[in-house]
């Protein structure tokens, strides 16, 4: 059951570039089939300066397989511009 | 145990013969896939072992959330089946992760527990443990008992 929570994680990573995940909640809606193609669209709801906060929805087809919302802990690289990202 | 959590327990069915099963049962599906087996299992309480290896980590070099929320949900899900009868199982609805500091190689362990047994919601928490017992993430669950054969793992 969690690979969903394993796509639907990766997608919000990548939304939300450097950050370390430290919250996830997910809702299982319905089942899906192994041979199923799952469309998992996560978006940005909050990019802060400490907390960055997503959503995601995970679909076969129309049919809504699970949702999630993950909390993530803001770590700076170097060179990024602190000033860029003002809550 | 606490006074609470075992009059709770006794008040449902110990499938000790399911969780013999699954003791010994070699992993397959999913935990074959990912490295996993259960390690321990007795009624209301199911430990799920993984050897976290280079195979479990993302870019950022430390073992992937979603591989520490499947052995959790799977150690929460099995701690529930323990103490339903044979002919039903669970599938999860709901579950929240908080992942406390990270994991990067070495046992971990998730030891799944049941909180509550209700007749249409199933409620049960995990501990994910590093090799030194430090916690790694804790997570709860909301489960739906099922016919069994249907939403399992």
């Amino acid at each position: 059951m969690s690979r969903v929570a394993d796509v639907a994680e990766r997608a919000m990573v990548a939304q939300a570039g450097t950050a370390k995940i430290f919250d996830l909640k997910l809702n299982y809606i319905s089942s899906f089939e192994p041979d199923e193609d799952l469309t998992v669209t996560a978006s940005v709801v909050h990019a802060g300066h400490r907390t960055v906060v997503t959503e995601c929805r995970v679909e076969a087809g129309a049919r809504l397989v699970a949702t999630a919302s993950a909390t993530f802990a803001v770590t700076r690289e170097e060179g990024i511009n602190e000033g860029s990202n003002a809550d | 145990m606490t006074q609470r959590g075992m009059s709770r327990k006794l008040e449902h069915i110990q499938n000790f013969a399911r969780a013999r099963a699954l003791l010994e049962a070699p992993p397959a599906g999913w935990m074959e896939t990912l490295g996993a087996r259960i390690a321990e299992a007795e009624p209301g309480r199911v430990v799920l072992e993984l050897i976290a290896g280079p195979q479990h980590r993302h870019g950022g070099g430390v073992v992937q959330g979603g591989v520490i929320t499947q052995i959790a949900d799977a150690a929460m899900g099995m701690s529930l089946a323990t103490l339903q009868e044979d002919g039903t199982w669970n599938t999860t609805v709901e579950l929240k992760i908080n992942f406390v500091r990270p994991a990067i190689e070495g046992r971990l362990r998730a030891v799944g527990r049941v909180i509550e047994m209700r007749p249409t919601l199933l409620f049960s928490e995990a501990d994910v443990l590093d090799d030194r017992d430090r916690l790694v993430a804790r997570a709860s669950s909301t489960c739906m008992p099922v016919p069994e054969g249907q939403g399992r793992e």
